[in-house]
């Protein structure tokens, strides 16, 4: 065979390999999302999943989860899987177990990873059991609640408990295994740090700060010399930078880049200010080599303008000790993201941006075309115009034709405006009113800033780099003096719209208030009596007009006391019987019931004289 | 008139000469679920919502005191939206939503005589409620009922003998004895006064279609 045909078939034979193995043997990664938008570009490749349950699922051996940043509630178990868990942002990958169990490894006995997750609301978050072996539990945040247990392990071989923080928990560990290795976490502020009848040499290089126990007496927090030094470290604040923000995902459990809590040789209490990019702490959940290096974003950025071409940008610094510079993203007369222009500041965080290279000259502003004022409600005008080329925003101005004062509107950046508050034309009484929008343009910076980590020193720009993955919010510096083109005029009215068909809102307000919907038997009677009888003469319209006047303020009584409805209601009755007897009766039946109230009046008020005078009753 | 009903009697005659003899046992209970169009009766509709006719959607249930004669109620659901009038500006302007709730209480009359007569006619009609809301954006809602009548005459296709297995699980499982693909026209009359004046019949012309189950 000669060279040749010996390439050609050793290509075949890795062509033919690759297409050989079975898709289960090749590790996959899958996505867990907040919603199907943020899913893989090729799902094909990285399968994509709502609920971690069904990621797991789905999962086989040696599969891992990418989880994106969001909240998720789970309740999984892994069973005989050993798969790789993993938050793609700690600070804002959130799993909760609405109070239940968030993850239980069962019977897992090889390799696998829960990491760089934020453990929320759980009881235990995370349980380990049933002779599973080799389990990793690293780089995570628990803050379960201050009753509840964060990790609990049993009936396992080597699990390791490495670089986590343990914040404001129940119980932060509990487990009897001898072999159970607990290492470089932060327990802070938690009811009882580790709850173990157990203490090996395995429990090494953490910090314990604010606990209300610490655990066994046991746990060795000797002086270095010491036989059983293990470098457990109780009196030293770990300096997180904001573990108690209101909001969860403002929650910043790095450590401050002053922290004296710093330990990379192995010893929690290393010399204070050693802490740099370059040399990260081990401690806690953004320690070791698997912590995310993603900052958090920066926050309170301001600027003003310096001249006509440079603003002024200041914000509050990140104390992290990650973060090693700032990136400054910047658009000109349009808002982001996303940005067109970007510039690294360096570690600083005030920073000066000349623009003048992208700033485009000053355009000539032409009339606004065909401006129209429609009626659009009653009072309402929508007007509207063809935009003006280079144009940032138009000025509208508006009076009532009689007046002599134009009322200016706040710049708009695009037609159309509505004119609200105006007073409606009727037949014979049009009023108009004069409408004047032109073109505005003003210069302006919209800019957002970035923090990054780079852990060597980077040569600008230093772009591209591990930024925070949020924008700050969208600082707007407007630059130099406005400019305007020529007007643009009309005169236009408003009137009320007349819908189609232009039905009546009926409500007779008390009694529909009393008797809960408008079409009750009760209030059509009613409102048959107002058509028929008050409507017909003045007094009873002068009524009508009172009651439609404050009979809604007594509705609204009725409706926030509902107690009151039976007696209201009992209260109507008489009206209400009154009204069906006036409305639903002939003429006849009228005259007739009234003769007989009559009689019966008249035979009542002579026998109540006759008692009266000592007769019998 | 006289060919409609010559052809009607010549449709359905066939389906009740070859039905076989009416079984003991009968369903009690009807409902239906129907969509079609509405074509409102009132003068400006087009101008003003862009088209003659709008959506109709709704359902109902009915008891069938005999086979061929049954009671219930019915109710759907219409609405469009639109422009109102600026009548001095002489032009449509603004935006009205308009939405109607009729509820129709009706007596239906089915030429049913075999439980495997394959098409049914049926007439029907009743009382009308009426509710409606009108909204004009930025300007207010009205609310409102009227009170009416409705008439309704369509014509039923059993479906159970397209798949007889289907048919059959369907009843032994829920207890559906026959599925009714039908057709059929409404009209309904509810007048209401206006606030301009006059009055106006919120009812119209419906054309519907839908299923049936009886069980």
């Amino acid at each position: 065979m000669t060279k040749k045909y010996f390439g050609w078939a050793v290509t075949l034979a890795f062509v033919l390999l690759q297409v050989s193995i079975p898709r289960t043997t090749m590790a996959t990664e899958r996505w867990l999302v907040p919603d199907v938008s943020q899913c893989a570009p090729d799902t094909s490749i990285n399968p994509c999943y709502v609920t971690l349950q069904e990621a797991i699922a789905q999962a086989v051996g040696n599969d891992s989860i990418r989880i994106r940043p969001g909240t998720y509630a789970a309740n999984v178990t892994l069973t005989n899987k050993n798969i790789t868990i993993f938050g793609e942002e700690t600070a804002r990958t959130f799993l909760t177990g609405n109070g239940g169990t968030i993850i239980t490894v069962s019977g897992v006995t090889s390799f696998m990873d829960i990491k760089n997750i934020t453990f929320i609301n759980a009881s235990p978050a995370i349980l380990v059991n049933n002779n599973s072996s080799t389990i990793n539990i690293k780089n995570n945040i628990f803050e379960v609640n201050n009753t509840s247990t964060a990790i609990q392990v049993s009936d396992t071989s080597n699990p390791l408990i490495l670089n986590n923080t343990f914040y404001l928990n129940g119980t932060a560990i509990q487990s009897a295994l001898a072999t159970l290795s607990i290492v470089n976490n932060i327990f802070s502020g938690n009811a009882l740090a580790i709850s173990t009848n157990v203490v090996s040499d395995n429990i090494q290089s953490n910090i314990f700060w604010q606990n209300s126990n610490n655990g066994p007496t046991g746990i060795l927090f000797n002086a270095p010399g010491d036989v059983n030094y293990k470098f457990n470290v109780n009196i030293q604040d770990p300096q997180l930078i904001n573990p108690t923000a209101s909001d969860i995902t403002n929650r910043d459990f790095h450590l401050i880049s002053t922290t004296t809590s710093t330990n990379v040789t192995g010893d929690a209490r290393a010399s204070s200010n050693s802490i740099n990019a370059a040399s990260p702490p081990d401690l806690g959940a953004y320690g070791g080599s698997s912590s995310d290096t993603i900052p958090f974003l920066v926050s309170n950025l301001t600027g003003t303008a310096t001249s006509d071409t440079a603003v002024s940008l200041t914000w509050l610094p990140n104390k992290c000790y990650m973060v090693t510079g700032y990136n400054v993203y910047y658009n000109i007369n349009q808002s982001g993201p996303p940005y067109t222009n970007a510039t690294d500041a360096g570690n600083v965080t005030s920073f000066t941006l000349d623009v003048s290279g992208v700033l485009a000259s000053t355009p000539t502003l032409t009339v606004t075309a065909d401006l129209t004022a429609e009626p659009i409600a009653s009072g309402t005008l929508r007007v509207d115009w063809h935009t003006v080329s280079g144009a940032t925003g138009y000025e509208v101005s508006y009076k009532k034709a009689t007046d002599s004062t134009f009322i200016t509107l706040p710049i708009i950046v695009s037609p159309p405006v509505t004119l609200s508050g105006l007073e409606d034309s009727v037949a014979g009484g049009v009023i108009f009113y004069d409408i004047s929008v032109r073109a505005f343009y003003q210069a302006s910076v919209h800019a957002a800033v970035k923090s990054y980590y780079a852990p060597s020193a980077p040569s600008p720009p230093a772009l591209n780099l591990k930024e925070a993955l949020v924008f700050s919010h969208d600082a707007l510096i407007s630059l130099g003096t406005p400019t305007f083109g020529p007007p643009s005029n009309i005169q236009a009215f408003a009137e009320s719209i007349i819908a189609t068909p232009d039905l009546p809102n009926k409500g007779c307000f008390i009694a529909t208030a009393a008797y809960g919907y408008y079409s009750a038997p009760q209030v059509q009677a009613l409102r048959a009596f107002r058509d028929q009888y008050l409507m017909a003469s003045a007094p009873g319209r002068a009524f009508v007009e009172w009651y439609y006047r404050y009979g809604p303020i007594g509705a609204e009584f009725i409706n926030a006391h509902t107690w009151l409805k039976p007696v209201v209601q009992t209260a109507l009755m008489p009206a209400v019987g009154g009204a069906l007897f006036m409305t639903r009766t002939s003429s006849l039946t009228k005259v007739a019931v009234l003769i007989l109230a009559g009689i019966l009046a008249g035979y009542l008020i002579q026998r109540r004289k006759h008692v009266l005078s000592g007769g019998e009753r | 008139m006289k060919k409609f009903i010559l052809i009607l009697v010549i449709i359905i005659s066939p389906t009740v000469l070859f039905a076989e003899e009416p079984i003991a046992e009968r369903p009690h209970w009807s409902i239906e679920v129907k969509g079609g169009d509405f074509i409102p009766d009132i003068d400006n509709w087009s101008r003003a919502y862009g088209k003659r006719y709008t959506r109709e959607y709704g359902g109902s249930l009915a008891y069938k005191v005999l086979r061929p004669l049954e009671v219930g109620i019915e109710g759907t659901y219409i609405d469009d939206i639109g422009q109102g009038l600026a009548p001095l500006h002489n032009t449509v302007a603004g935006k009205v939503t308009y939405k109607l709730y009729p509820v129709n209480v009706f007596v239906l009359a089915r030429g049913v005589f075999s439980e495997r007569q394959w098409l049914v006619p049926y007439v029907g009609g009743g009382w009308t409620r009426m509710f409606y809301k009108e909204e004009v954006e930025n300007q207010g809602v009205a609310r409102g009922t009227a009170d009416g009548y409705h008439a309704r005459a369509g014509l039923q296709l059993l479906l159970d003998g397209i798949d007889p297995r289907a048919a059959s699980r369907l009843y032994l499982d829920n207890g559906v004895y026959h599925t009714y693909l039908f057709f059929e026209a409404k009209y309904t009359h509810a007048m209401v006064d206006t606030v301009s004046g006059g009055s106006v019949n919120l009812g119209g012309t419906s054309y519907l279609g839908g299923l049936l189950f009886e069980f």
